[in-house]
C-alpha cells in the first residue's frame, strides 16, 4: 500500500517546475488555460520556460489537438533537451499518429536523459508499448522486463503487458511466474485472474480448479468465471460440462448486452463463448459488434485470439 | 415518470441515526506555517502498540488533560483525520513538526477511553538512502506523520478517541473527536454521504459550502457517514502545502469524524502520479488496495472500491491511467462489478462523462474516454449513480442509459425524463438489486469552492445550476435520495431513485424526451424550455408588438404588479424589449454590463365567458422571466427563486425569434371580468450577456378546425 523510497523524486521536481509556472489557481476551462499559457509565452518571448510549452501541449492533448501538442513538445525539448516528460509525451503523440519510428526515437531520448529509476522505468514501459504495437515483441518484452526490474512499484498495466508479450512468444512458464510475482507485489485482482488463466493454459488444472469453483460460487455475475471453467473443462476433455457452462455464460451475457449501445467487454466475452462452442459465425458477429461499438484491437484481442485471427497491426 | 406519494416519501427521507454532538465546527487554526521541502532526516517506519490504560495512568496522576482545543492546534501541523474505515478498524492520521510519543486511546463512552489496540506507523519525509520503506515524498522537512490503525472495533459503533504525546492528551475531551466504524458488509444500514468536487481554493466560497453542509446537517439532526471528494481538492498543483491549507485545515471539523474517500483530480495530478502512487495525494490518503473494506483488490491507491452496508462505492482514476477497456483499471472495474453483492453501486471520479459547464465532454479526451470506455462497463454492471467534478457547475441528469456517443445526444438514451423529484414528477424507478442497463443518474458536482461557469447545455441534464454547493446523498433500503445544497444552505435540487420488483429491467428509451433549453453552441435546432409549441388556432388578446409600460435599470416601487398601481412615470414602448439579437422593437442598448432585469406591465381585457383553460401566455424570451396576473405570480421560467434584483438561479435560454406557449389553465380565480393587469420581470442570466429579449403576448386558443 505504501510506495517504496526512491531516489530524488522526479515528480516532486516536476511538480516544483510546473508549480512555478504561473497559472490560475483553479483554471476555468481548457481553452482558458491555453490562452493563459499563450499570453505568457508571448510575453516572455525567447525566455519562455519550457514548462510553459509542456503545459500548453498537455492542454492541447486534452482537446485532441495533437499537431499543436507535438509542436509545443518539440519546442519544450529544444529549450530543455533533458526534459524527460516532454520526450515521453512526444513519443506518445507520435505513436498516436502512427509514426512508430519517430515515437521510438523520442522514447530513446527520454531513456537516455532519465535520471531517476522511476523516470527510466516509465519511459521503458512506454517504449515497450510502442514496440509491441509495432510487432517487435522480443524488444518490447526486454524493455518491459527492464522497467519492472528498475522500479519495483511498476504499474499493474506493465505486468499485464509483459504477460501478453510472453504469451505471444510462447513463454508460458515465464508468464505464469511473472503474473504470480506481479500479484504478490501489487495484490491486483486483475493479475490474479490473469494468473488463473495462465494456470489453465499451462496445464496446471488441479491448481486452477478449486480457485475457479470458489469464484463461480461467489460471483454475482458469473460469466467471466464460467468462461474460465469452460476453458479448463475443455482442456480436460469434459466437453459436455464445458458446453453447459458456456451456454449459461451466454445466457447471462445476453442480459448485459444492449445491442444498440453495448459494453464491448461483455460482447467480447460472449464472442469468446461462441467461439469455444464452435459457433464461429456468432463469434465473428460479436467481433463485428464490438468493433462497431468502437473496440480497438487491444479490446478485441482475446476474441481474435480465440478465433485464431491475426492481430491487425497498425 | 414515477411518483412516490408524499406520505411514503416522508418515511423514506429521515436518517435514523442518533446524531452526536459536534463541537467547534469551524476551528480552522490547526494549520501551522509550512516549511520548505529540503533535506530531511530519514526515519524508520515504526509500528507499535500502546498498552497503557488511560484510567490507570490517570489514577497515578500522570495524564495531563488538554485544557483547551488550542493545545491540539499548537502540536498538530495537520490535525487528526480519519481514513480507510472498515467494520472492524479505522486509521487516524495526523502530523506534527516534532517527534512525539504517540498513542491513541478510544472507547464507546466519552469518559471511558479504555481501549488502545493501535498500530502506529510513523512516516517522515524522504531524503536519503536510509529513509525507510514508506517515506513521505513531499512533506515539509521535519514532518512526522502518524498513521494509527485502530483494530478490534465493533461494526457500526461510535467510538470517542484521544491522541496522546506520552501522558499528555493532545486532543480535547470535549466529545468532538469521535468516529463511527462501518456496518457489516451486506447489512441493512442506511448511508448518508457528502460529495464535493473542485473545492480546494482555501477561499470563502469553499468555506461557505462546507459551513452550509454542517449547518444543514445540524438542523436536520444528521451525521455524515462518509465524505467523497471527486478531485481537485488542493489548487493549484496539489502540493503538500496546498493540501494542508486548502483541504485539511478547511475541512478539519469534518475530517476528524468522517473518513474522506478521495478520487484524484487533474490538479493533484500535477504533483502526484496514479501509476506509481507517489506524490502529496498519496502521502495524504490511505486508500484500500487489497479490498480492506470490501470490493476486489485493485493494487493501486488511485482506484479502489469499498462497501458500506448494501452500497458498493467505486473510486476511479480518470486522470492519468489507461482508460481503455483493455487497461488494468477497466479490467478491475468489470471484475469488481461482477463480484459485488450490493444493492446499490455509486461510482465517483474526476472527469465527467457528461458536462457543458466549464468543460465540454464532447471535446476533451479524458471526458470522452470516460464516457465511451468506462460508462458502458459501469452500466452493464448495474451502476446507479456517478458523481464527478472537473467542470465547475452542478449538472444532474435524468435517468439515462447507453449515452456513450460523441457528441452526447438525448435521443435513445433517456429512460425517464422527469425531474426525479418525489414532490414533482416523482422519483426515478429502477428494478430491485443491481441490473444491467437499468438506468443511471449522473451528477457533476464540481462546484465545491471555485468559480462556476457554463459553456452550454448537455442534452441529458435535468438540473443545471451555476452556483457553488455540494451534493448530499442518503441511501436507505430501496431508495436513494439526492440533494444539492448551495453555499447558502438552500436546497436547490432534489431527486430520488426508488427500486422495486415491479419495474422491468429493460425499458425502452423515450422517443422524444424532454430536453433542457439553453445556450448550446453546438445546437443546430432551437429547443423549447418549459413552454409548449404555439397553438395552431388562437385569438390574440394582447398581440405581438403591443405597447407596454416598462422600467429598465432601476427598481420598481412595491406593488408594481398590482392592478391600480400608478405606472405613469414609467416609459412606454413596443414589445419586444431587449438588445443584441436584432429581434427587439424597443432597444435597451444601455442594458449590457449595467443591469440584468427589466420590468413591464400593461392592462388588457379578457372577454366575458373566457375560460382560463383556453388562456395562455405566448412569449419570446432570453433568458428568463416571472409573470404576474393581477398581482399574483402565475409563471416562473428560468428563475429558481427570488424576484427582482434578488432573483437567483438562472437558466440561460435563447429566444431564437420563437414564441413559446404557456397555458394558464388553473388560474381561473385570478382572472377578473373586464380589465386585467399582466406584469412581467425579464431577467438576463449574466450581466455581460450578448443579448436579451422579452416579448410577451396573451392568447385564447381555439379548438382545431373539423
Amino acid at each position: 500500500m505504501r510506495p517504496a523510497r526512491i531516489a530524488p523524486p522526479l515528480l516532486a521536481l516536476l511538480g516544483v517546475l510546473l508549480a512555478g509556472v504561473a497559472t490560475s489557481q483553479a483554471h476555468h476551462n481548457t481553452e482558458e488555460m491555453i490562452r493563459e499559457f499563450t499570453e505568457q509565452i508571448e510575453a516572455e518571448g525567447d525566455k519562455a520556460a519550457p514548462e510553459l510549452y509542456y503545459r500548453r501541449a498537455t492542454e492541447y492533448r486534452v482537446l485532441r489537438e495533437f499537431g499543436k501538442a507535438e509542436a509545443d513538445l518539440e519546442k519544450a525539448i529544444a529549450i530543455a533537451p533533458e526534459f524527460v516528460a516532454a520526450h515521453e509525451d512526444l513519443g506518445r503523440v507520435l505513436q498516436r499518429r502512427g509514426d512508430h519510428t519517430e515515437a521510438l526515437a523520442s522514447l530513446g531520448r527520454a531513456i537516455a536523459v532519465a535520471t531517476t529509476e522511476r523516470e527510466l522505468a516509465a519511459s521503458l514501459a512506454v517504449r515497450a508499448e510502442i514496440l509491441a504495437a509495432a510487432g517487435r515483441t522480443k524488444e518490447a518484452l526486454a524493455d518491459c522486463e527492464r522497467a519492472l526490474e528498475t522500479y519495483r512499484r511498476g504499474a499493474v498495466d506493465w505486468f499485464l503487458l509483459r504477460s501478453d508479450l510472453q504469451q505471444q512468444l510462447g513463454l508460458e512458464e515465464e508468464r505464469l511466474g511473472g503474473l504470480k510475482s506481479g500479484h504478490s507485489r501489487t495484490r491486483s485482482v486483475v493479475l490474479y485472474n490473469a494468473w488463473v488463466e495462465a494456470l489453465i493454459e499451462t496445464g496446471h488444472y488441479d491448481q486452477a480448479a478449486p480457485i475457479i469453483e470458489e469464484k463461480v460460487a461467489a460471483a454475482r455475475l458469473k460469466s467471466s468465471w464460467l468462461l474460465r471453467r469452460a476453458k479448463l473443462l475443455q482442456a480436460t476433455g469434459e466437453a459436455e460440462a464445458a458446453k453447459r457452462d458456456l451456454l449459461q455464460a451466454i445466457g447471462e451475457l445476453n442480459t448485459r448486452i444492449k445491442p444498440e449501445n453495448p459494453d464491448i467487454t461483455v460482447v467480447v466475452d460472449r464472442g469468446v463463448a461462441f467461439s469455444m462452442l464452435g459457433d464461429r459465425s456468432a463469434a465473428k458477429r460479436d467481433l463485428m459488434m464490438a468493433k462497431k461499438a468502437g473496440a480497438d484491437r487491444w479490446a478485441t484481442a482475446r476474441l481474435e485470439r480465440a478465433l485464431g485471427l491475426e492481430l491487425e497491426h497498425n | 415518470m414515477a411518483m412516490v406519494p408524499a406520505e411514503e416519501w416522508r418515511k423514506l427521507a429521515p436518517c435514523p441515526r442518533v446524531p452526536q454532538p459536534l463541537k467547534s465546527p469551524m476551528n480552522n487554526n490547526s494549520s501551522l506555517p509550512h516549511l520548505a521541502t529540503t533535506a530531511v532526516l530519514c526515519i524508520l517506519a515504526v509500528a507499535h502498540a500502546r498498552g497503557e490504560e488511560p484510567e490507570a495512568a490517570a489514577s497515578i496522576g500522570g495524564v495531563i488533560e488538554a485544557e483547551a482545543p488550542d493545545l491540539a492546534s499548537a502540536v498538530f501541523s495537520r490535525a487528526p483525520y480519519l481514513q480507510l474505515a472498515t467494520p472492524n478498524s479505522i486509521f487516524i492520521s495526523w502530523r506534527t513538526s516534532r517527534e512525539i510519543d504517540a498513542s491513541v486511546r478510544f472507547g464507546t463512552e466519552l469518559d471511558g477511553l479504555d481501549q488502545s489496540r493501535v498500530e502506529i506507523e510513523i512516516r517522515q519525509t524522504i531524503t536519503d538512502d536510509a529513509a525507510g520503506e514508506s517515506p513521505l515524498h513531499s512533506a515539509p522537512a521535519g514532518t512526522f506523520q502518524y498513521e494509527a490503525k485502530l483494530t478490534g472495533l465493533e461494526p457500526d459503533t461510535q467510538y470517542f478517541y484521544a491522541i496522546y504525546d506520552g501522558r499528555t492528551r493532545l486532543t480535547p475531551a470535549d466529545g468532538s473527536y469521535h468516529l463511527q466504524t462501518h456496518p457489516e458488509i451486506g447489512s441493512d444500514r442506511d448511508v448518508y454521504f457528502w460529495a464535493v468536487g473542485d473545492s480546494g481554493t482555501g477561499g470563502r466560497a469553499q468555506a461557505n459550502v462546507h459551513e452550509a453542509m454542517l449547518e444543514y446537517n445540524r438542523k436536520a439532526g444528521r451525521d455524515l457517514d462518509l465524505y467523497l471528494h471527486v478531485g481537485d481538492m488542493a489548487y493549484g498543483s496539489g502540493t503538500d502545502d496546498e493540501f494542508s491549507g486548502r483541504f485539511f485545515a478547511m475541512y478539519e471539523p469534518t475530517l476528524r469524524n468522517v473518513p474522506c474517500w478521495a478520487a484524484m483530480g487533474n490538479h493533484e495530478g500535477k504533483t502526484s502520479s496514479g501509476k506509481s502512487g507517489v506524490g502529496p495525494f498519496y502521502d495524504c490518503y490511505i486508500c484500500p488496495t487489497e479490498a480492506e473494506s470490501g470490493g476486489l483488490p485493485s493494487g493501486n491507491e488511485s482506484y479502489y472500491s469499498f462497501d458500506y452496508g448494501k452500497v458498493h462505492f467505486i473510486a476511479l482514476n480518470s486522470h492519468d491511467l489507461d482508460r481503455s477497456p483493455a487497461g488494468a483499471m477497466a479490467q478491475w472495474l468489470k471484475a469488481d462489478l461482477e463480484q459485488t453483492q450490493a444493492d446499490w453501486v455509486v461510482c465517483y471520479f474526476h472527469h465527467p462523462p457528461y458536462t457543458k459547464g466549464t468543460h465540454d465532454s464532447d471535446r476533451e479526451g479524458q471526458l470522452i474516454e470516460m464516457r465511451e470506455h468506462i460508462m458502458p462497463i459501469l452500466e452493464s454492471g448495474g451502476c446507479d449513480l456517478t458523481l464527478t467534478g472537473h467542470s465547475h457547475i452542478y449538472e444532474r441528469s435524468m435517468l439515462v442509459d447507453g449515452a456513450y456517443a460523441t457528441p452526447t445526444v438525448a435521443e435513445g438514451v433517456i429512460i425517464d425524463d422527469g425531474d426525479g423529484d418525489p414532490g414533482g414528477d416523482g422519483a426515478y424507478k429502477k428494478t430491485s438489486g443491481l441490473n444491467a442497463n437499468n438506468g443511471s443518474v449522473n451528477i457533476v458536482t464540481g462546484h465545491g469552492g471555485t468559480g462556476v461557469g457554463r459553456k452550454g447545455t448537455s442534452p441529458i441534464m435535468r438540473k443545471i445550476i451555476v452556483e457553488n454547493g455540494s451534493t448530499l446523498v442518503h441511501i436507505q433500503g430501496d431508495t436513494l435520495y439526492g440533494t444539492m445544497l448551495n453555499y447558502q444552505g438552500e436546497v436547490r435540487d432534489t431527486f430520488a431513485i426508488v427500486k422495486s420488483d415491479d419495474i422491468p429491467v429493460r425499458r425502452a428509451a423515450l422517443e422524444e424526451p424532454w430536453q433542457p433549453a439553453g445556450k448550446d453552441p453546438d445546437s443546430k435546432k432551437p429547443k423549447l424550455a418549459d413552454g409548449q409549441r404555439m397553438p395552431k388556432r388562437y385569438t390574440a388578446l394582447l398581440p405581438p408588438n403591443a405597447t407596454w409600460s416598462y422600467l429598465a435599470g432601476t427598481k420598481p416601487e412595491d406593488g408594481w404588479t398590482n392592478p391600480g398601481f400608478d405606472a405613469s412615470s414609467w416609459t412606454t414602448g413596443e414589445a419586444g424589449f431587449g438588445y443584441g439579437d436584432g429581434d427587439d422593437k424597443t432597444l435597451l442598448d444601455d442594458m449590457r454590463n449595467k443591469y440584468k432585469v427589466v420590468y413591464i406591465r400593461r392592462e388588457f381585457d379578457i372577454p366575458e365567458g373566457t375560460n382560463a383553460r383556453d388562456l395562455g401566455l405566448a412569449i419570446s424570451y432570453d433568458d428568463a422571466f416571472i409573470a404576474y396576473l393581477n398581482g399574483k405570480e402565475i409563471l416562473r421560467v428560468g428563475v429558481d427563486f427570488g424576484s427582482g434584483k434578488s432573483a437567483k438561479g438562472f437558466s440561460p435560454h435563447e429566444a431564437n425569434r420563437q414564441f413559446e406557449f404557456f397555458p394558464l389553465a388553473g388560474k381561473q380565480e385570478l382572472i377578473r371580468a373586464g380589465t386585467n393587469v399582466l406584469a412581467i420581470e425579464g431577467h438576463n442570466a449574466n450581466l455581460d450577456s450578448s443579448d436579451f429579449t422579452l416579448h410577451p403576448t396573451v392568447l385564447v386558443t381555439k379548438p382545431p378546425k373539423k
